[in-house]
């Protein structure tokens, strides 16, 4: 791409309406051209169209959910009783193999996963401890590089799931959320990677009465049962 | 702030002043906001929130126009800003700008999703930095003035500019949906951002 091509796009680029090949392309030049300075002035005035809409008056509850949560991953972030249950954990997950769960199908391997799970850690849950109304739990990789937190709000009665090392995943699917209750897996939400591979959702399910947690990878929009093989789990 | 009114963000231009008065966060001064997000202060994303909540809010329910979704992203927007927090660069961004954006492209890509349309995020990766100055924004000027400056607008350009950001068409929809050929839509893109720009630059303080 030269830079008159540049320039032509240079609105549709500040605005991000072009599709990604475009995108790219032009992110690619203008990072080693110093002739469009125009552009950071394109930028800031589509960014100042956030301006243009009018302001609407949230839900009530939204403030508390998210200072809630940020309150939560700060715990979380600073919270040294984690380290060796981690370590424990990752130890009972190395001996898993989804796969050969797989003859039982995938909702089926689910419950025997996380039952086996909540079986082996039942002993460490006392010190995972309730701290302030805030229990804080690993979810541990089952497979890939992905590694992340569920941390549970109980006097609020929401959970924020957290992640890292998330692949990137294609238009058509997505990541979703379960939780285990009385051996049946219900859909608890959707997310998406951050481009960074990072994630975070707030699930407004009570997890009281679930007895473990686990992130999969399905289809857009979400499956009714789990059809692939867990990434993350934790017993609740 | 008497509720009601519209949230006037400030930038102080003058650079960070904290002076030892860590995490207090007053009105007028969001560098101390960036500063105290960044270092953690568990009040600073309530200030945030009640500076830029609404106007949030307003912008992801102007693009989904579904209240539950819109809201969805509202949280997730400030809890990434909460965790790209510390590393942001008071000197190059401004957090309210970061959020703003933030809750811009996820709504566009939860409408380009319930649409069955390719997400656009993936292609911006290396612009969407959260210290990417050109995501900057003159947060100085009133909202009352970017609206005015909007409406300088010729109705053709202020068209394409809607279609483009609240509707997260890409030039090309753009052109099939309107019956516009692609180089008008590309120049009018291109037109409007520029008058924006320099009306938005006249009325500058």
């Amino acid at each position: 791409m030269n830079c008159q091509e540049v320039d032509e796009l240079s609105g549709a680029y500040a605005l991000r309406a072009l599709p990604p090949d475009e995108m790219s392309s032009v992110a690619a030049h203008v990072a080693g051209c110093a002739r469009h300075a125009e552009l950071r002035d394109l930028e800031q005035s589509a960014a100042a169209m956030a301006f243009t809409a009018p302001e609407i008056e949230p839900p009530p509850g939204l403030r508390d959910r998210i200072v809630g949560a940020v309150r939560a991953e700060q715990q979380a972030r600073s919270s040294p009783r984690l380290a060796p249950e981690k370590d424990q954990r990752r130890g009972f997950f190395s001996g898993w193999s989804w796969p050969r769960l797989a003859p039982y199908g995938f909702a089926a391997a689910l419950i025997l996963l996380l039952s086996g799970l909540l079986a082996a850690d039942i002993a460490t849950r006392g010190s995972d401890g309730n701290n302030g109304g805030t229990v804080v739990l690993d979810l541990q990789p089952t497979s890939g590089d992905a590694s992340g937190q569920i941390i549970i709000l109980e006097d609020q009665g929401i959970a924020i799931v957290q992640a890292d090392g998330l692949e990137p995943l294609t238009e058509d699917q997505t990541y979703q959320m379960w939780a285990l209750t009385d051996g049946e897996p219900t859909g608890i939400g959707l997310f998406a990677a951050d481009t960074d591979g990072s994630a975070s959702s707030i699930v407004e399910v009570d997890l009281s009465n679930a007895d473990a947690g686990a992130v999969t990878i399905e289809p857009a929009g979400g499956s009714e049962l789990p059809t692939t093989e867990p990434i993350l789990a934790t017993d609740l | 702030m008497p509720p009601g009114q519209p949230t006037i963000i400030e930038v102080s231009k003058e650079g960070t002043d904290l002076t030892g008065e860590h995490g207090r966060i007053t009105d007028g001064d969001a560098d101390d906001l960036t500063e105290a997000l960044r270092a953690g202060h568990p009040d600073a994303i309530g200030a945030l929130y009640d500076r830029l909540g609404r106007q949030a809010f307003g912008l992801a329910y102007r693009i989904l126009e579904d209240g539950q979704a819109a809201e969805d992203v509202v949280q997730e927007a400030f809890l990434t800003v909460w965790r790209r927090a510390a590393t942001l660069d008071p000197a190059k961004g401004k957090v309210s700008s970061l959020l703003l954006t933030i809750v811009h492209r996820r709504s566009i890509d939860a409408l380009r999703a319930r649409k069955g349309l390719v997400a656009l995020q993936a292609g911006v990766e290396a612009a969407e930095t959260a210290d990417d100055p050109a995501g900057l924004v003159e947060l100085s000027m009133r909202q009352e003035e970017v609206r005015e400056a909007v409406q300088t607008l010729p109705p053709e350009q202020k068209e394409a500019l809607d279609l483009a950001y609240f509707k997260g068409l890409t030039h090309v929809e753009i052109s099939e949906s309107t019956g516009i050929p692609l180089g008008t839509v590309k120049s009018r893109l291109r037109l409007a951002l520029q008058k924006l720009k320099s009306e938005l630059s006249g009325i500058e303080r």
